[in-house]
């Protein structure tokens, strides 16, 4: 059907999904996964997520990839002292800014648009953030922690999975594969082979993998449709 | 199945819980996001707390607890019907603040350095951990040395915002803790106006100038540094006024001006008596004005060189001290006659007095011209008028005279002064720069007599125009309120004096004789009492709170080495990082100007602008009040944990006891003061010429017209600001100066000592085998050093650090535009980026300032080569004499920045851009 002039165009042909993706399978797990590097690159000074990620490995460690359960591991025997030098000494305390910043705008130079694109987002799933954490919207651990929330809600919403599948289709290039990478290898190049320099690197292994399966399963809108 | 369960668990820490799954239409591609009109949570008032004094009304958006954007809130109204209005208000910088405040260079969370100072390593720390270790060691210096040992220096991001400035006075008020003012230590203390009129704010609005039919823009450049405000001046030229710019480089106010006029470097006090020798030569003068309002025709002795003092002579008036009683020759009588308004005992202790008495000559015509044989005690005596000396004077400034040392022609000097005095009204607007030369007091002396001859201080659209601030009373009330004065404040220059070893900097650059002349007559003042020094307990400990210190500090290198470093602990608090953040010891995270409640008074303009607290302070920032309260509030906790004993101290004399268990309750007047918010409440309720309102209510404005501001000048008693000028030439009372007069003759032993009685031309000091000349200004794009690291604001510049060389020079030197050069002399060296403008002058360089040491390559910035911290002028620090001795913020010795010269090369620049 062809737009008449003067009448609002009708939509473009829309994206869709595999039947392969089998979300009651994948989603819970790829949310966990999202939940546990969330936790992983919190701060360790604002949230308390070493409990938190003890119970989370004895209750569902299992479905957790092994790379993963190594460094939550670790996670939860670190000193905690340790734990919080090592990370505000990377991502929040530095003379000239934090060495390797864990907030997207300010790796990417503060372009424009950044943080309207992550609140346009948040707003629009209903992702509101705690006042606390409200001025850190790109902060790393905040868009993991939105990954997981997109993906829980791809398992427990059956009825509007589609809009679910597609943010995460959408946010994961849009943001997360866009600076991850260029942050663990800044880590690696300030702390080669330290803690966080595995997550992030783990991280940045999991997003890339992550979102190419998530291409596998989503099915673009053929070419000649849009002529 | 228990795995999947806890897979399929909504674990949340950032968001709030509560929040339901998807609202509104389904999402299919990601420009559904932007289909729904973006909306604001909140619009609140607010402003940027800095000094460029602007106070410029903003709207500051707010959506989802973040601040997008900020945009001019422009409502102002004018100073009556025949001048424009204030508004709107606003520049680059500030509306860069919604970005800046998110930049990296910003101080989150409280920091404990993890390596050597400098090193840049650093680790996160709670603020009770910080609170705890600098009380305690606060607590080890106060109860060993005491308090005096340890310094809070604030800067102007502290100290222009009213309620922060509050908090750390009554914090430095129970505390007892030294405060270096930086007024005299940035040089920028008008001393010459304090020295002449017995005052030094005696600014008034801008709208002023629109009133002035010429004005002489001397040593300043609103273009750049007033943006908001500069639009009067050329609304002036549109309306027929003479705008001249005097500057020896070509500036973007010298572009707009009617004439430009370069004088070279250094040398504008012989320009403004050149100008005084014309209005004196040609009669331009304007004699009832001078015979009323100034000293000029005072008696001098022409033995002594001294006033004719009652001392002198055994008739004075039984209510009069007799050495302040000054003797006019009557023409009308034939006899000397005692002067109105003269005898009273010195200010502050006659200051009540004053306004019982009268300029006003009665039937009195004094002579301004003559010599008469007067009776003393010490015989018959010749004496002569201080006009008659200032004809002398001037007759050495002649504009032939000092076409040599200006490089201005005889022509262009004649045809200024002539311009400048037939105009009535005239003002000089000049900046601070006229501060920062060793003999900036003489020049500013020299711009008044130019004024003054010409009538032209009191009338609207004249007078020397540096700036106003609020009558100190609303802050003097809160700050010590409930345990009374106990202040210990010192200027900045003689402090550094003390401890950064600048006699011997004075030695190695300006030479033994210099140096020892200077320290001993410093030495003399502190020893009579005419400067106060806390400095026999060392200095041990130093808070810096919203100042750049090693960023500004003249001997910058010196100050640090032998300072700086030497300090057993340094804390500093900040909104943003900086080279004095990256070596301290502790940082502490500030609120930035959208994350805050308070208020500001500008004289610039009659509103008083609220600052609203748009979003919390980010991180864990918090505003200066509730970091002195969490830092006095461990103090108090320690004290108590400690069992410590309360101090016995003494402030000027005065024995002050020091109970540190019980500084929070101090602190917060025993709890009633709970907020920041309750302070600026405080503030406005104490402070004259405020309207009084809640502060919701001032929130809910932004901006709100001071009392009595109905005309350009403050001339009323009820307004905010100092009304000095005014109420000695419209209603007649006598100055707060030694002679009750605009007082343009100092007799003081040592001004006649060094032939500064009157003023006179001075060469600048130059270092011999360095042949330029460097200046600096105010920037465009930055605030001292806040938003010069702005990645946009760079961006408009050269992208780094760079410096206005003449193209001669640089020729000279082979050296091209945009090729970094080393800047040098005996104090240091830095590496700047050479641009290259035909606007300089050949023989001096300029650059913008601000631009800190981290941005530099090398780590070394232009305070590198300033070797002027010790240049202590003797006659700024006389006294015993009438007004002149310490008046904090009023008269203090300035730290220059001018006197001194240097050279430069092309840098050679090796790997990582490091020279």
């Amino acid at each position: 059907m062809s737009a008449t002039a003067g009448a609002a165009a009708e939509p473009g042909p829309l994206r869709g999904i595999a039947a392969s993706r089998d979300p009651e399978a994948t989603a819970p797990q790829r949310s966990l996964c999202y939940a546990a590097f969330s936790e992983l690159t919190a701060s360790p000074h604002d949230v308390e997520a070493q409990a938190a990620v003890r119970s989370r490995l004895a209750a569902a460690g299992a479905l957790l990839p092994p790379a993963i359960v190594v460094l939550l591991e670790e996670f939860i025997a670190a000193d905690p002292e340790e734990l919080k030098a090592g990370y505000s000494g990377l991502f929040e305390v530095g003379s000239q800014g934090p060495p390797a910043p864990i907030r997207e705008d300010l790796l990417t130079g503060q372009k424009a648009g950044t943080r309207e694109d992550l609140v346009r987002f948040y707003d629009f799933f209903g992702y509101r953030l705690d006042e606390r954490f409200a001025w850190a919207p790109d902060h790393l651990s905040v868009e993991l922690e939105f990954m997981h929330f997109l993906c829980y809600h791809e398992a427990s919403d059956s009825g509007e999975r589609l809009s679910w599948q597609l943010a995460q289709a959408d946010f994961a290039p849009r943001h997360l594969a866009n600076w991850v990478p260029a942050l663990a290898a800044g880590v690696e190049r300030l702390a080669p082979g330290a803690f966080y320099s595995r997550v992030l690197a783990a991280l940045a292994d999991y997003v890339a993998s992550d979102l190419a399966w998530q291409s596998s399963t989503i099915i673009e809108p053929q070419e000649a449709t849009h002529g | 199945m228990q795995a999947a369960g806890a897979a399929a668990a909504l674990s949340l820490r950032y968001a709030v819980a509560a929040t339901p799954a998807p609202a509104g239409p389904a999402y299919r591609r990601w420009e559904d996001l932007m289909r729904n009109k973006w909306t604001w949570d909140r619009v609140t008032h607010g402003t940027h707390g800095t000094n460029c004094a602007g106070t410029c009304a903003f709207n500051v958006y707010v959506k989802n607890g973040i601040v997008w954007r900020e945009e001019q809130q422009g409502m102002y109204a004018p100073s009556g019907a025949d001048v424009p209005d204030y508004g709107p208000r606003g520049c680059n910088k500030g509306l860069r603040h919604a970005k800046y405040m998110y930049g990296p260079q910003r101080v989150l969370y409280p920091m404990k350095r993890a390596g050597e100072r400098g090193s840049g390593k650093w680790q996160r720390i709670s603020w009770e951990q910080a609170t705890t270790e600098i009380a305690d060691r606060f607590l080890d210096l106060a109860t060993s040395r005491g308090p005096q040992c340890i310094t809070y220096g604030s800067g102007t991001q502290m100290s222009i915002k009213m309620a922060s400035f509050a908090s750390l006075a009554r914090f430095a008020n129970i505390t007892g803790v030294t405060v270096p003012e930086f007024y005299s230590g940035v040089g920028d203390l008008p001393t010459g106006v304090f020295m002449t009129l017995g005052a030094v704010y005696t600014g008034d609005t801008l709208a002023a100038i629109f009133k002035a039919r010429c004005v002489l823009v001397w040593m300043a450049n609103p273009a750049v540094t007033r943006i908001p405000d500069a639009h009067f001046f050329w609304e002036a030229r549109y309306n027929g006024t003479e705008v001249i710019a005097i500057s020896p480089e070509f500036t973007p106010t010298a572009m707009h001006s009617s004439l430009w006029a370069n004088p070279k470097p250094g040398t504008d006090l012989a320009l403004a008596m050149a100008f005084v020798s014309v209005i004196l030569e040609e009669r331009l003068y304007k004699a009832d004005y001078i015979r009323e309002q100034t000293d000029l025709p005072f008696l001098v002795r022409l033995d002594t060189r001294e006033f004719l003092r009652g001392e002198d002579r055994s008739l004075v008036g039984k209510l009069a001290v007799r050495e302040n009683v000054y003797y006019l020759w009557d023409e009308a009588a034939g006899r000397v006659v005692q002067a109105p308004g003269t005898g009273l005992a010195d200010p502050p202790v006659g200051r009540d007095r004053l306004r019982f008495e009268t300029l006003d000559l009665g039937a009195i015509r004094p002579a301004l011209e003559g010599r008469w044989k007067v009776d003393t005690l010490d015989g018959e005596v010749e004496c002569t008028t201080v006009f008659e000396l200032l004809k002398l004077k001037a007759a050495a400034h002649t504009p032939e005279k000092v076409a040599a040392i200006t490089g201005m022609s005889p022509k262009l000097i004649r045809r200024i002064a002539r311009s400048f005095a037939s105009a009535q009204p005239a003002m000089i607007y000049t900046g601070y720069s006229a501060c920062k030369w060793l003999h900036g007091d003489m020049l500013q002396r020299a711009m008044l007599l130019m004024l003054s001859l010409t009538g032209n201080i009191g009338p609207e659209g004249s007078g020397i125009q540096f700036g106003n601030a609020p009558k100190g009373r609303g802050l003097s009330a809160f700050a010590f309120a409930d345990i009374g004065p106990a202040l210990r404040m010192i200027s900045s220059t003689t402090w550094d004096y003390d401890h950064a070893k600048l006699k011997e900097q004075n030695r190695a650059i300006y030479g033994a004789e210099l140096a020892e002349l200077y320290d001993e007559r410093y030495q003399y003042s502190i020893r009579e009492d005419w400067f106060p020094s806390y400095s026999e307990q060392g200095w041990k400990m130093a808070f810096f709170a919203g100042e750049n210190a090693l960023n500004w500090r003249a001997s910058g290198n010196q100050w640090r080495r032998e300072a700086f470093e030497k300090l057993e602990t340094v804390v500093v608090l900040t909104p943003d990082m900086s080279v004095t953040a990256h070596n301290a010891d502790y940082v502490l995270p500030i609120a930035h100007h959208y994350e805050r409640q308070d208020l500001m008074l500008q004289a610039r303009m009659p509103y008083v602008q609220v600052l609203d607290e748009a979003v919390p302070p980010l991180g864990e920032a918090v505003n200066d009040w509730e970091a002195n309260r969490r830092l006095i509030a461990a103090i108090a906790r320690r004290a108590r944990e400690r069992r410590t004993p309360a101090v016995r101290d003494e402030v000027d004399g005065r024995s002050v006891r020091r109970d540190y268990a019980r500084a929070l309750d101090y602190y917060t007047m025993g709890g009633r003061i709970r907020s920041v918010k309750d302070v600026a409440q405080y503030l406005i309720n104490t402070t004259q010429g405020l309207p009084k309102m809640t502060f919701d209510e001032l929130a809910a404005r932004g901006i709100v017209r001071v009392d009595d501001s109905a005309g350009v000048m403050w001339d009323q008693a009820g307004s905010p600001y100092h009304e000095d000028i005014t109420r000695s030439v419209r209603h007649k009372q006598p100055y707060e100066t030694f002679t009750g007069r605009q007082q343009f003759y100092i007799d003081h032993e040592w001004f006649l000592e060094f032939d500064e009685q009157l003023p006179g031309h001075r060469d600048p000091l130059r270092l011999e085998g360095y042949p330029l000349q460097m200046t600096m200004g105010h920037a465009r794009h930055g605030i001292h050093s806040m938003w010069r690291d702005d990645k946009l604001l760079v961006s408009l510049q050269r992208g780094e650090p760079d410096i206005y060389v003449n193209p001669d020079d640089a020729r000279a030197r082979g050296v091209a535009d945009g090729d970094l050069i080393r800047v040098f002399n005996p104090a240091g060296e830095f590496i700047a980026m050479a641009h290259l403008s035909a606007g300089i002058q050949p023989g001096m360089l300029f650059m913008y300032h601000g631009w800190d040491p981290l941005m530099f390559r090398g780590g070394q910035n232009f305070s590198a080569v300033i070797p002027t911290g010790g240049l202590i002028k003797p006659t700024t620090m006389a006294g015993d004499y009438g007004h002149l001795g310490y008046r904090p913020l009023a008269y203090a010795p300035n730290q220059t920045y001018r006197d001194f010269t240097c050279n430069f090369e092309k840098a050679a620049v090796g790997a990582g851009g490091r020279a």
